[in-house]
C-alpha cells in the first residue's frame, strides 16, 4: 500500500496550474520565506490525492464496481518544497498517513458508504 | 473579511467540465498512473476521472468566498456518492458554513454539493481553512 512521491517546486506549480489555486504560499518563494513556513509548501489537496491513490492501489481492481465512500483529511503539518512524501498505513483501520521526515503531515480516514437502492439525490 | 460573510450564504452553480484534457492534466499533476480508470456502475462500464478531481471543484467554488493570501487548508471531507464520469459537466454549490476563532485567526468552513447535469448528487464536501 505504501507510496512515495517527491514534491519539488515543479510538482507544486503543475498542481497550481490545474487547480487554479495560486495562493502565493505555494508558488511564490519570496512571499513564502516571510511566513512562518519559511518556504513554499505543497497544496493540502495534492498530498490528499497521494493518500487516495495509495488507498485505490490497495483496494480496487482496474475494472471494479463503484463503491460510494467518504474520506476525511486532516492536514496536521506543512509539506515543504523538496520533501519526500511517503503514504503508509496507520495503526488505525482505514486510515493512511502521509509522512514527511518520519512525522505525519496529513491523515486520511476512509469509510465505505452503504445504502439501499439508488444513491441519494 | 470574515465578519462580512453571512452564515448559509449559498452560491453557484460553479461549473466544472470534466473533459478528457482536464483529467489528463490532473493525472499528470498528481502523478496518477491509472489510465483508463473504468468502473462498473448501474450495470454499465464507464470511464471515470480520479475521484479527487473533485478537489478542482472545491478550489473553483471556494473562490466565491476568497481567502486572504497565505491561508492554510486545515481539514477536508468528501462524500463520494456517484462516480465522476469523463465528459460530464458538474455544477457546484458552495455555502458559508461559519467561522471559529482559533488562536486569533478564523477557521472558515465551506459546505459544498456537487451535482451532475441532471441534478443528481455526485458528492458533498466540507472544507476548513485557517484564514491568514
Amino acid at each position: 500500500m505504501g507510496m512515495t512521491r517527491r514534491v519539488d517546486q515543479s510538482v507544486i506549480d503543475r498542481y497550481a496550474d490545474v487547480s487554479g489555486d495560486r495562493n502565493p504560499l505555494h508558488i511564490d518563494p519570496t512571499f513564502a520565506i516571510a511566513t512562518t513556513f519559511g518556504t513554499t509548501i505543497a497544496h493540502g489537496m495534492l498530498v490528499a490525492s497521494y493518500i487516495v491513490q495509495a488507498q485505490e492501489r490497495s483496494s480496487s481492481t482496474e475494472k471494479g464496481a463503484f463503491n460510494p465512500f467518504t474520506v476525511e483529511f486532516i492536514f496536521v503539518a506543512p509539506v515543504p518544497v523538496d520533501s519526500e512524501v511517503e503514504v503508509v498505513p496507520s495503526d488505525s483501520a482505514n486510515e493512511l498517513h502521509a509522512m514527511v521526515g518520519g512525522a505525519p503531515a496529513a491523515i486520511g480516514r476512509f469509510a465505505i458508504l452503504a445504502y439501499e437502492g439508488a444513491p441519494p439525490t | 473579511m470574515v465578519d462580512a460573510l453571512v452564515m448559509g450564504d449559498r452560491r453557484g452553480p460553479v461549473i466544472l467540465d470534466v473533459t478528457p484534457d482536464l483529467v489528463e492534466r490532473y493525472r499528470k499533476a498528481t502523478g496518477d498512473t491509472v489510465s483508463p480508470r473504468i468502473v462498473r456502475y448501474l450495470d454499465t462500464d464507464i470511464s471515470v476521472a480520479p475521484p479527487m478531481i473533485l478537489c478542482l471543484a472545491v478550489n473553483r467554488a471556494a473562490r466565491e468566498f476568497p481567502s486572504p493570501p497565505g491561508s492554510v487548508h486545515a481539514r477536508q471531507r468528501f462524500e463520494f456518492l456517484r462516480p465522476v464520469e469523463i465528459g460530464h459537466r458538474l455544477n457546484i454549490y458552495v455555502a458559508f458554513g461559519g467561522a471559529e476563532n482559533q488562536r486569533g485567526r478564523s477557521m472558515v468552513t465551506l459546505d459544498l454539493t456537487v451535482e451532475d447535469e441532471n441534478g443528481a448528487l455526485v458528492a458533498t464536501a466540507q472544507s476548513k481553512t485557517l484564514w491568514a
